[in-house]
């Protein structure tokens, strides 16, 4: 078998992992990127349609659009506190809200376009610089290029390997040879974004199943926050074609529809009376996932958006006046040719996993626990706390690209080769051939499913101790009599991606445990987390963050303070987990 | 899902592995209205046959990662609606990997 060594190997080739691959790179690093699409084509950031945050006053200096020159850093770091319900680690914060400014400048160095400033919900100033991901994606691609920087596309990474505790390179499958790759490296940056697709319904692409942050957890790497998926309100459930797209909610901000149950009744009253469905994101993620938990939904397992109290003249005028959906086209999608006709009826839709606010736990310089493990972008936890402000996943990505990149080049330069231990690689290569050799037993589709229906029943925007439990129990019972056996049912080793599918399993069902045990120990509701049995956030007693981690075979769960540093934390008293407006 | 109606497809089948040239299975499919081509290659690939080989990343239209030609024209599979008697076939002038996974041109390999 071949070995490939190099001295920063990145995961992944998107908004995070191209920004590190540049980063080692330019400090002269032997780089390399490992990634499981095609770069420009695959990941979380080329989906984002978006705004990415700097300081408002950043924006009018180095940008020169009409920033408000009141913000500082610290006002901004006081929003993603405040939004992240006091776990943000606030030394992370610091450096995110300080560097922002300098590494987002850099994309538009490279190419990015920009077209104006917005100012998103839960910012005191304007700090969304209006971009597009494609936009984004292609500066940094043409930046990889124009460094030389060696890519290996559609390779899955399947382990990490170690060398007495510290970090010694990566194996996996490449898809489009079908064969088992090891690459040796002084140090692996993880840039493989969240574990999103854990459940049914999200606006994340196909490979964020969280191989990363399992694949961390293995090794020992201590994950942090993991109790707080983050979920968008009212994607579309129906039809298939148009699963998980986010249509309704951005179109909530021009064009007001009405959230009725199957009754027919507009149940954001019970929730929110004064701001109904303009509520925020979380308690409309809440509050549509009940009335589907209590079986007042639709038919396909969301709840109805109309249009109807609108004239139709109004509906019409919108898709005409909306850039963004003009003539009733959003994306590439053709809504007529999908059978909407907004005016008669409306969408079928229900929360989706949009956002992972936890990970893998990391210090300043966007390192790991683990000697020369780096994670960086969606992939960490610490920076986002329980809930994230809208427009900063893209600045994490550049901000902790930059960090990993150069802490990963200066830890390779001064450390030796790792020895690559054999017995892990085979073990590697055997976890890797298994599903390929089973004749027989289940398919990596049926238990795919019965994690995202187990995810989204139990784990999911609404939680309960009684149910949390029930998900782990049949959690228990798919890793020790479905995962085993699962299996590929058509042998070609070329582009299968069944195969792939198989190896991505694993993933998600650790992943889903790890979400499961954080939430049950977290014993009240905060940020992306809520609980009907602990509905009140509790500030005497949950005013710390929620670690994991592997010791020997057991998953070890421990609280620890939360780092504070600038902003003081609410008083140590039970609070309502909103109030509403 | 209460489907009851089908729709045939036909897809280029192409593994230059082993086989000299492409050729053409049919695939019958269930169909509600609204299924994109990408849902039907899901189905096929999970209950029919899982060898089939396609590229799907983002499958809201936005990587445009899976490209293919669509009835003759180029198309994305995410964001195409499924329709009967579909001809799905690899994007012309690219190497093929498998079926209709292709090595996009701009691609660093």
């Amino acid at each position: 078998m071949d070995k490939i060594k190099t001295d920063v190997l990145v995961v992944g080739s998107e908004g995070a992992g191209a920004r590190v691959a540049i980063e080692a790179k330019k400090l002269g690093a032997e780089t390399l990127i490992v990634t499981e699409g095609v770069i420009g084509r695959c990941g979380a950031t080329v989906t984002a349609d978006m705004d990415i945050d700097v300081c408002s006053l950043h924006a009018k200096e180095m940008f020169d659009l009409p920033g408000d020159p009141k913000d500082t850093p610290l006002s901004f770091m006081y929003d993603m506190v405040t939004e992240g319900k006091f776990m943000n680690n606030q030394k992370i914060v610091w450096i995110h809200v300080n560097e922002a400014g300098p590494r987002v400048k850099e994309l538009v160095d490279w190419g990015m376009k920009v077209e104006g400033l917005i100012r998103s919900p839960g910012h005191k100033f304007p700090r969304g610089i209006i971009s597009t991901g494609r936009s984004m994606v292609e500066a940094l691609k043409g930046e990889v290029k124009r460094l030389g920087i060696e890519i290996v596309e559609e390779t899955i990474i399947t382990d990490l390997l170690t060398d007495h505790g510290r970090i010694a390179g990566v194996v996996g499958l490449s898809i489009r040879d079908g064969e088992f790759k090891l690459f040796q490296s002084k140090a692996v940056v993880l840039a493989t974004g969240g574990a999103m697709r854990i459940y049914p319904r999200t606006t994340a692409p196909e490979e964020l199943t969280g191989d990363g942050i399992a694949q961390a957890y293995r090794i020992g790497a201590e994950l942090v926050d993991m109790e707080f998926p983050m979920f968008l309100p009212a994607c579309i459930v129906w039809p298939p074609g148009m699963l998980g797209v986010d249509l309704p909610y951005i179109s909530s901000t021009v064009l007001h529809g009405w959230w009725l149950n199957k009754y027919g009744e507009r149940f954001m009253e019970k929730w929110d009376h004064k701001r109904m469905e303009d509520t925020t994101r979380d308690v409309a993620s809440i509050a549509q996932m009940m009335e589907i938990l209590e079986g007042r939904g639709g038919p396909h397992g969301g709840i109805f958006i109309s249009y109807r109290h609108l004239s139709q003249e109004m509906v019409d005028y919108s898709a005409e006046w909306q850039p963004w959906w003009r003539n009733y086209r959003y994306g590439n999608f053709d809504l007529k040719e999908y059978g909407f006709d907004l005016k008669d009826h409306g969408f079928e839709a229900a929360p989706a996993s949009h956002y992972w606010n936890g990970g893998i736990r990391i210090d300043e310089k966007s390192a790991t626990n683990i000697p020369g493990l780096y994670a960086t972008g969606e992939i960490i936890g610490g920076n986002m706390g329980a809930n994230r402000l809208s427009g900063n996943a893209v600045t994490e990505c550049v901000v902790w690209g930059a960090r990993a990149g150069k802490y990963a080049a200066e830890y390779a330069k001064k450390t030796s080769p790792p020895e690559i231990d054999t017995k892990q690689v085979e073990n590697g290569r055997k976890r890797v051939n298994a599903p390929m050799e089973r004749k027989e037993g289940v398919k990596p589709a049926e238990l795919r499913e019965g994690i995202q229906t187990l995810a989204l029943t139990y784990v999911g925007p609404v939680r309960h101790g009684t149910g949390i439990e029930k998900a782990l129990s049949e959690i228990e019972q798919m890793k020790t009599k479905n995962l085993p056996n699962v299996y590929v049912t058509a042998k070609e080793t070329v582009y299968n991606t069944e195969w792939v599918r198989a190896l991505q399993v694993e993933s998600m069902l650790q992943v889903l445990e790890i979400v499961a045990r954080s939430s049950l120990m977290r014993k009240e509701s905060r940020g992306a987390m809520y609980r009907r049995d602990y509905p009140k956030t509790d500030n005497k007693n949950w005013l710390k963050n929620i670690i994991v981690r592997k010791e020997g075979s057991k998953m070890k769960l421990m609280t620890r303070p939360i780092v504070v540093t600038k902003i003081k934390p609410p008083p140590r008293k039970m609070v309502p987990y909103w109030v509403p407006g | 899902m209460g489907m009851t109606a089908t729709v045939k497809i036909k897809v280029c089948r192409f593994n230059p592995n082993k086989d000299k040239e492409p050729h053409y299975e049919i695939y019958e499919v269930p169909y509600v209205k609204g299924m994109s081509a990408r849902n039907a290659l899901d189905y096929i690939r999970d209950n029919i046959d899982g060898s089939l080989a396609y590229y799907i990343s983002c499958r809201i239209g936005k990587c445009l990662g899976c490209v293919a030609n669509i009835n003759g024209k180029n198309g994305l599979l995410c964001t195409t609606p499924l329709q009967p008697d579909m001809t799905l076939e690899p994007i012309k002038n690219r190497q093929i990997i498998k079926d209709l996974a292709t090595i996009p041109d701009k691609s660093s390999l």
